[in-house]
């Protein structure tokens, strides 16, 4: 049977090709989700869309030499827009338009973000306790988060309004109060799902202190989803104040700010209606931005991907 | 499905409670004097007399607990209270508002599910065709618009440019001739149901990209039924076990939004007067509007999760 | 089991199916061909992958779209299709090829009665039939594959029911429409040993009533030798050898039919008694190997196996596709 041999080397030679034929994924996870992200269009859109944005904010004064809440030209209000000196055209107080806008920008960004940080924190830290811990401490923290999930939170923003007063940092506290449920919801779950794995068994079987499994162990793996939850927190935040400015509980109405832009172009609406178009276009754009960058994370971190 | 509804319904209970209990103590968190308010001075020359006098009149001496379970039979008995701005009734004020709202969101969501629900089945039947990018591109777009502006917007674009439709309600009753009706509700409901059109198109779509992968359509279709009835009988009536749940959820979103929307039509109702009596410092009407905005959204939510179970044989049945 | 001359009901010749998927063209099925009699049952065996499962979904175009299935000549019931459009497809399906699936919790619609899944068949092929008739329909079909107290049984929904008493009802679906052959996708693999068996018996003696062709699809020998007359054994996207079921199980002529068997727990063979298993995986159906498919999990390959395709051997009724041509071979 010397025939078997050379067959059973052929027979491994021909196993051993298949083998080295399959592709080998080579990457860590990051490259890989970044990989996938990139490879999205739209995704890819937002993200440039953002950063467009944002450099234009942030740099607001290599983009205009107006003062958006001192230079008031009385003699031109009301401007149109693409008119020689203002882009955008003028406000009722001949303040020019382009520059409020990229300094209510940088407003709305901060809050927005203020209010994912804020509430991202709250959330999480929350979310890991209730998840790890469980019993009744889980039980009451989750009966508490259904509670407020289950509120219209617009309404409960305004109340919270209602008794704190006006202004922009107790909109961001308002916000934040409304916003933390998701991030506990999503981080218990995630924790509830990495707890009972033989990883973490095995950490404290080791002896490691609660806390640092915690933030070890469980952290890392809850942060692909938070990450997109809170891409999608930050647009919302961001038409949530702008929200609330508009309806004049925000920061006081001289300031540069999308919603309070809003507020002042309802007086004008037939004659001047850019005043309400425009920012409501600068908004949407953010907003839209973020939520295509989201939507992206969010298939990028799906190995699935089922469109 | 007894058992299922009777729990519910417990379940509401507490968080009732809770809720009125949060809306109740804000008014204890709330910088300014009642009764400044109440007399309508700014200044603090309010002799000893007069104070006592108001605190009196107003209940504003009682400790917290008697005043909130005075809160709370009210709104069983029908007496929340009276506006310190305008000395009404907070309860009747309310209750003749809120039939609008009610409207309001009835008709948004009618859209709202006129919209959602043929987009996000097409999008769904001709999966990665041109129908189904534009259908999910309009989708997100909707949800990341403020829903003030594109109100705003409508308005804009409707009522002023084009002329066709009012600016302000001229009615809200359907006794005053449909279509006066038509006209003036048009526009805010489309505007509340922007969002909600939004965020339904993507779940009927997925949730009917989800079905039709499913053994069942494949077995259907094996029957040698036709395609109509596989889709529409078979599917559909699957598919629509999720976005009742949705439904549910987006309820929340009606009845916050509501408010915005009725102070941009002048929509009269409770919205609306929740936002002037914030401007007003009226806290009896802030307290007695928010709560019964609560607790409509509450039972709204009920009967939604009823419906749910309806749909679902399994909850139907009580099968474990 | 002596079978009388029964007509042909179905064969295929030639029978491809592609998918167009994103990474490259797919062939699941490249070149089968087979026949059953009415009354007869084929099974056609192999490993999950090996495009047994699209085979049967090909005949009565219930596949993607991205799927596009060709053939020499398709015959069913003495028509010979060319190109099956989708609607001559959808008249066949139900009327005459009927499926039932591996299942049948995910198969039956779980938000319909049984009554509603039963009756909506009676009522497709029949539309003018009276509600009083397929009542009495519906309670004789149920009865027949064994479901006790079909009357209550109509009532209720899929869920409700016991694994072996979905499985029945979802052959009394099947049949309600008095189907020429039925499909059987691994009717038993998600069932209890003992249900296994009462459902066997159950489609062996519907067989024999309706004169009913079986296409049996499954990986279990066990089952195969139970209720199958003839064979066909498949492997990536390929038939490798096809007989009668005594002819194969007393001599396979293809090695892997040979390690299948080998593989069966409790079955006696003519060498060796080990149970063995096969080493290596199905190839990627992207990417067929060169040469003969098998070649490389093969413990007799030659050289040239890894080089041309095995021509078909074709002795009476034993056909083999492999070099080491056993048994007489005809060239």
């Amino acid at each position: 049977m010397s025939d078997n041999s050379k067959n059973a080397q052929n027979r491994n030679a021909a196993v051993q090709n298949q083998i080295g034929n399959e592709a080998l994924p080579l990457t860590t996870y990051w490259k890989d989700v970044r990989r996938r992200f990139l490879k999205n269009r739209i995704a890819v859109v937002g993200l440039l869309i953002l950063l467009t944005i944002i450099v234009l904010c942030v740099c607001a004064p290599c983009f205009t030499q107006y003062d958006p809440m001192m230079d008031m030209d009385l003699m031109n209000t009301l401007v149109r827009p693409f008119s020689k000196e203002h882009f955008l055209g003028t406000d009722d107080l001949g303040r020019d338009i382009w520059s409020r806008l990229l300094y209510g920008g940088r407003m709305s960004a901060m809050t927005g973000m203020s209010v994912t940080l804020l509430s991202a924190a709250l959330g999480i830290v929350l979310g890991l306790v209730s998840g790890y811990y469980g019993s009744w401490v889980d039980a009451l923290l989750m009966r508490f988060t259904d509670i407020m999930l289950s509120f219209p939170f617009l309404i409960i923003a305004i109340a919270i309004m209602a008794a704190l007063g006006s202004s922009q940092g107790n909109v961001i506290l308002a916000l934040a109060i409304v916003g933390w449920p998701k991030f506990a919801r999503l981080t218990r779950g995630q924790v509830l799902a990495v707890k009972n794995t033989e990883y973490v068994e095995s950490a404290r079987v080791a002896g490691f202190k609660n806390a640092r499994i915690i933030f070890n162990h469980i952290f890392p793996n809850c942060i692909g989803p938070l990450i997109i939850q809170a891409t999608l927190s930050t647009g919302s935040a961001i038409l949530s104040a702008s929200g609330l400015s508009y309806l004049g509980l925000g920061c006081d109405a001289a300031a540069p700010d999308w919603g309070v832009m809003l507020n002042q172009g309802r007086n004008y609406l037939q004659q001047a209606s850019y005043l309400t178009t425009i920012p409501g276009i600068a908004i949407s754009l953010t907003v839209l931005s973020m939520n295509w960058i989201g939507d992206g994370l969010r298939d990028a971190f799906d190995p699935k991907m089922r469109k | 499905m007894w058992t299922y509804i009777v729990r519910r319904i417990l379940q509401t209970i507490p968080t009732l409670l809770i809720s009125s209990l949060l809306i109740f103590s804000l008014l204890y968190v709330t910088p300014g004097d009642p009764v400044e308010l109440i007399l309508g001075t700014e200044d603090a020359n309010v002799s000893e007399e007069q104070r006592r006098l108001v605190e009196e009149q107003w209940g504003l001496d009682k400790p917290f607990l008697v005043r909130y379970i005075r809160f709370i039979k009210g709104v069983f008995v029908g007496d929340l209270g009276t506006s310190y701005a305008t000395g009404e009734d907070v309860f009747s004020s309310v209750i003749k508002r809120m039939p609008n709202t009610l409207k309001l969101a009835g008709s948004s969501m009618v859209i709202a599910l006129a919209v959602s629900l043929p987009l996000g089945i097409l999008a769904a039947l001709k999966h990665n065709g041109i129908l189904d990018s534009v259908a999910t591109a309009l989708a997100t777009i909707g949800v990341s618009l403020p829903r003030f502006w594109f109100g705003l917007v409508l308005i804009i674009f409707f009522a002023l440019h084009l002329g066709w439709l009012p600016t302000m309600p001229e009615t809200t009753s359907m006794a005053d001739g449909i279509v006066p009706f038509m006209r003036s509700i048009i526009l805010p409901a489309s505007s509340l149901a922007l969002s909600m059109a939004a965020t339904q198109t993507r779940m009927v779509r997925s949730s009917m990209l989800d079905v039709l992968n499913q053994d069942y359509v494949r077995y259907a279709r094996s029957k040698g039924l036709k395609e109509r009835v596989v889709i529409w009988g078979h599917a559909l009536k699957n598919a629509m076990i999720p976005v009742i749940t949705v439904i549910g959820g987006e309820i929340g979103g009606l009845l916050g939004g509501a408010v915005i929307t009725e102070s941009i039509f002048s929509w009269p109702g409770v919205g609306r007067l929740t936002i002037s009596s914030i401007a007003r410092r009226d806290y009896p009407m802030i307290q007695g509007a928010t709560l019964m905005l609560c607790i409509s959204y509450m039972l709204v939510n009920l009967v939604v999760d009823v419906l749910y179970a309806w749909f679902n044989p399994r909850i139907r049945l009580d099968v474990k | 089991m002596a079978e009388k001359m029964n007509e042909e009901y179905l064969r295929v010749e030639n029978l491809h199916t592609y998918f167009h998927t994103p990474e490259g063209i797919v062939r699941s099925v490249d070149g089968v061909s087979f026949h059953i009699d009415a009354g007869e049952t084929l099974a056609l065996v192999g490993e999950s992958g090996c495009g047994k499962t699209v085979t049967s979904l090909s005949l009565i175009h219930l596949l993607a779209d991205s799927a596009e299935v060709f053939a020499d000549k398709i015959t069913i019931g003495g028509r010979t299709i060319e190109k099956l459009t989708g609607e001559e497809a959808r008249a066949i399906r139900g009327k005459q090829i009927s499926m039932i699936f591996q299942e049948p919790m995910t198969s039956l619609n779980p938000v319909y009665r049984i009554e509603k899944q039963l009756s909506e068949v009676f009522r497709l092929h029949e539309p003018k039939i009276s509600k009083r008739e397929v009542y009495e329909r519906s309670i004789a079909i149920l009865k027949r594959v064994g479901v006790p107290k079909p009357e209550e049984r109509l009532k209720v929904y899929p869920h409700q029911l016991s694994g072996g008493l979905r499985q029945r009802v979802m052959i009394a679906i099947s049949l309600a429409s008095a189907p020429r052959m039925l499909i059987a996708d691994e009717p038993t693999t998600a069932l209890d040993v003992t249900i296994q068996a009462q459902i066997i018996d159950l489609l062996k003696g519907l067989q024999k009533d309706m004169n009913m062709a079986i296409l049996l699809i499954t990986h279990d020998f066990g089952v195969v030798s139970q209720i199958a007359d003839r064979v066909a054994v498949m492997y990536a996207g390929k038939i490798v050898e096809s007989g009668r079921l005594e002819d194969i199980f007393q001599d396979p002529w293809h090695v892997y039919t040979k390690l299948l068997i080998m593989s069966i727990p409790g079955i006696k063979v003519t060498r060796g008694g080990r149970l063995e298993s096969i080493a290596g995986t199905v190839p990627n159906p992207l990417n067929w190997p060169k040469g003969c498919r098998f070649a490389p999990r093969c413990p007799e390959a030659m050289p040239v196996c890894f080089e041309d395709e095995p021509r078909e051997y074709v002795c009476g009724e034993r056909r083999v596709c492999c070099h080491l041509k056993r048994g007489k071979a005809d060239e």
